[in-house]
């Protein structure tokens, strides 16, 4: 597994994610900075929709893996796990710029066999980016 | 009404990459000719009507000269953007990044990218039904420093 350095998710496992299935068929990626998430205190917001492989070596095993890798890296965690998989996750990173704090969420449906990976960089903190999940739906 | 309760449904499955080549053509079709779109369907627009643009591009046979500019050009461009790359890969590249790629196909239309964002985060939000009182816990409550 390589990491992209140069990517906004730097370090990150999720950013093979990205990479991987970014522009697939059946995919679909989102990018949004600064410029239109004043708003929100959301310097960087980037999400992926997507139907990971049943099978192969970009399969569910290893999407899982990279986030797992990361989830280790995390000083929050929320996870709800059902039937021993991973249904949602919520984790909160260590700063790597003083005053920002990152975010990875991540979220998979089984009936539509679909995952959705958000990846949030910004000034909001964890009780902020919780009143924003709990308004969205 | 029902027509455009239809382009619903192919939407969704498109955004899915669930859609029939038969399917998609009768998604541009129908943002390259309808006149009035309902608000929840207009940010679509620019997405299919750049394939449209991109499709109706007709190739023009080259003479050779023209080759001979073309292959010059050429070089500037790539010039250019390898200056380009590499300035992104030292600092700049935060720039000019907004946009949403749907089944590979790239938009900087930023009233669709705000709209997919809207839906990526209302799929990991969560609803009433989902409230349990442990679901959050205390420490994603806290305030960080």
């Amino acid at each position: 597994m390589v990491t992209i350095s140069i990517s906004a998710q730097e370090g990150l496992y999720i950013g093979d994610i990205f990479a991987h299935y970014g522009k697939r068929h059946g995919s679909t990626m989102v990018q949004l900075s600064a410029d239109v998430l004043k708003a929100y205190d959301i310097t960087l917001y980037k999400s992926l929709s997507f139907r990971p492989d049943a099978s192969g070596p970009y399969n569910w095993t290893w999407i899982m893996a990279c986030v797992d890798q990361d989830k280790h890296r995390a000083k929050k965690i929320k996870e709800t796990v059902f039937d021993g998989n991973l249904k949602s996750g919520y984790y909160q990173l260590p700063q790597v710029k003083k005053g920002i704090n990152r975010f990875i969420l991540f979220k998979t449906d089984d009936k539509r066999k679909r995952a959705t990976l958000i990846y949030i960089e910004g000034t909001l903190n964890s009780a902020e980016l919780v009143s924003m999940l709990f308004s969205k739906k | 009404m029902k027509k455009v309760k239809n382009i619903k449904v192919l939407l969704d499955k498109y955004l899915e990459g669930e859609t029939s080549h038969t399917e998609e053509l009768e998604l541009r079709r129908f943002f390259a000719t309808a006149k009035h779109l309902p608000e929840e369907i207009a940010a679509y627009k620019p997405l299919f009507a750049y394939f449209d643009k991109e499709a109706m591009t007709e190739r023009q046979p080259h003479s050779s000269r023209k080759l001979y500019f073309r292959y010059t050009w050429s070089a500037i461009a790539a010039s250019i953007f390898l200056f380009l790359s590499i300035a992104g890969y030292t600092g700049y590249s935060h720039q000019n990044k907004d946009y949403v790629i749907i089944n590979g196909e790239k938009s900087t239309d930023v009233r669709l990218a705000k709209e997919q964002a809207r839906k990526a985060f209302a799929e990991v939000s969560f609803s009433k039904e989902d409230i349990a009182d442990d679901l959050i816990p205390q420490d994603m409550k806290e305030t960080v420093q």
